[in-house]
């Protein structure tokens, strides 16, 4: 089970007049983390829900290859964690849940639970919530919530992790924990199970610090302007923020942020 | 104000029934004084008496087993009915636009005006209160669900699509215990109105038992002081079925 590449030809969106998305093409190889980096409004979530295949483009193509033949799982991680989870349930049910969807999908090994307690465990080990395994998800801290959100969406073995925004709602600090805890993530799993990330931000520093290439989008209707590699090394800790190569790599994307926001006071 | 914190303290208990010695400490001043004739409002000590007599000759628990027998059964055939169609009309769209129309329709015609023709369907007996009892608590139950299921987060319901649960575990992992708030709701406001519509058709259709059959009698024989017995049964009553309705809610959020 594994993602040997996503390919998006010539894409473009409209709403009635309204052009979303303009011929955005782009192709992601497995192993890679593509951080989608743009003004507020660009359409980098209506990029986001055409990928998961919950919009359909109103031209263009989006092909993903994979080695099993089938459309790519996904595994998604939505800026509302409170209502993308199952508050009522413990965040250990919210996990087996999916698990449990994927043995009714015919995947055999999920149908033991035995097999669904050690991948649970596993994941929840790496990402230092096994004490909160049993606890009710309402009752759990913003960043908590979201932890176990990330880690719903990659137990299920994704070939497609999508992150609409994980971090918007958490504080800086917050965000920089569960950041690095992502990066850890990212790192165990990506030895054993071949997967693409796309992640959308409006944050210079998780843009860079997750990816090893950022999209940057211009204002609607979007069309990516610039892709920029990050060749910074893996692992990464936030440690990077003040270092000089990144630093020079935040400056592009703020010189971008800037320039597509004074086109908007230019055409007002 | 209500409250915010639902478990009370023993002392806000304490104070809760407060509220009770007071009306209870007017009520025996009011009589005493003989402010009000005792035609209307007879003492505290007559009223106990009287309730007494019918405990005793067992005709209250008579009444009380006809009345709850009828309006049971009414709740039962309105949940069985209203529960399972307010989930489906909750779901499909397509079911919802069918019978949304009718649903309002209905619901605005009041119990009581339909008296007349169930009487001439169904007769005087018990069928005919049963169904009209169904029939109120039935549509408030039925639009109850059906907003529960209607306003569940659409987020939600897309993550879960995403992530391929569906069918059975979709209803019962997301669906159900986001519906069910307001399926207890719905229970609630039915009951009572379950016990209203019931009441009254005891008092207008050919009754021989029930409370609301002994009430108009205690009327009809200036028996002020058994009616205000019945009265305070019928009250404790409406509680006690409130809070049955609560208890199994909460039993079934912890479970």
């Amino acid at each position: 089970m594994s993602i040997t590449s996503l390919d998006l030809e010539n894409l473009s969106v409209s709403v009635g007049t309204i052009k979303i998305l303009h011929t955005v093409s782009f192709s992601a190889q497995q192993g890679e983390f593509i951080t989608i980096f743009g003004p507020n409004g660009a359409g980098k979530s209506t990029l986001l829900n055409i990928v998961a295949g919950l919009q359909s483009p109103t031209s263009g193509t989006l092909r993903a290859t994979t080695s099993h033949g089938n459309p790519p799982r996904i595994g998604m991680v939505f800026q509302n964690y409170d209502e993308s989870m199952l508050p009522w349930h413990s965040v250990y049910d919210n996990l087996d849940l999916v698990l449990q969807a994927r043995a009714h999908a015919g995947e055999n090994r999920y149908m033991s639970q035995m097999y669904r307690a050690n991948a649970i465990d596993k994941i929840f080990s790496l990402a230092g919530i096994t004490a909160l395994a049993h606890r009710t998800f309402s009752s759990l801290s913003g960043g908590q919530k979201q932890l176990a959100a990330i880690c719903r969406a990659l137990i299920v073995e994704p070939d497609l992790l999508l992150l609409d925004e994980p971090f918007s709602a958490l504080d800086y600090m917050t965000s920089r924990n569960i950041e690095t805890t992502l990066l850890q993530l990212w790192q165990e799993y990506i030895r054993t199970h071949a997967m693409i990330a796309l992640c959308i931000s409006h944050n210079p520093d998780n843009a860079l610090l997750l990816a090893d290439r950022v999209l940057l989008l211009s204002r609607a209707p979007a069309t990516i302007a610039q892709q920029l590699s990050v060749t910074l090394p893996r692992p990464r800790s936030p440690h990077l923020l003040t270092d000089p190569a990144f630093t020079t790599l935040r400056s592009v994307l703020l010189t971008h942020l800037e320039y597509e926001y004074a086109q908007v006071h230019h055409d007002s | 104000m209500i409250p915010k914190n639902h478990i009370m303290s023993s002392s806000s208990r304490l104070f809760a029934s407060v509220g009770f010695i007071i009306l209870l400490g007017v009520w025996w001043l009011c009589t005493t004084i003989s402010f009000v004739s005792p035609i209307f409002l007879p003492p505290p000590s007559a009223v106990i008496q009287a309730w007494w007599r019918i405990i005793l000759d067992g005709s209250l628990f008579h009444d009380i087993t006809q009345t709850l027998f009828r309006v049971s059964a009414g709740l039962g055939i309105a949940s069985s009915i209203a529960i399972p169609l307010g989930f489906a009309m909750g779901l499909h769209s397509r079911l919802y636009v069918l019978l949304q129309g009718p649903t309002e329709f209905f619901r605005t015609i009041p119990a009581t005006a339909l008296f007349p023709l169930c009487i001439i369907f169904l007769g005087i007996g018990d069928l005919s209160k049963i169904a009209l009892i169904a029939y109120s608590s039935g549509l408030t139950l039925l639009v109850n669900v059906m907003h529960g299921v209607h306003s569940a987060s659409p987020i939600r319901r897309t993550a879960m699509r995403i992530f391929g649960v569906r069918r059975w575990l979709l209803f019962r992992h997301v669906i159900l215990p986001e519906a069910l708030p307001a399926i207890f709701t719905g229970l609630k406001i039915s009951a009572s109105l379950a016990m209203v519509v019931g009441i009254v058709t005891e008092m207008f259709i050919g009754t021989t038992a029930g409370i609301g059959y002994r009430i108009v009698m205690a009327q009809q024989l200036y028996n002020t002081a058994e009616l205000y017995s019945l009265l305070i049964t019928t009250g404790l009553l409406g509680v006690l079925i409130n809070r049955s309705i609560a208890w199994s809610e909460m039993l079934l959020r912890n479970r």
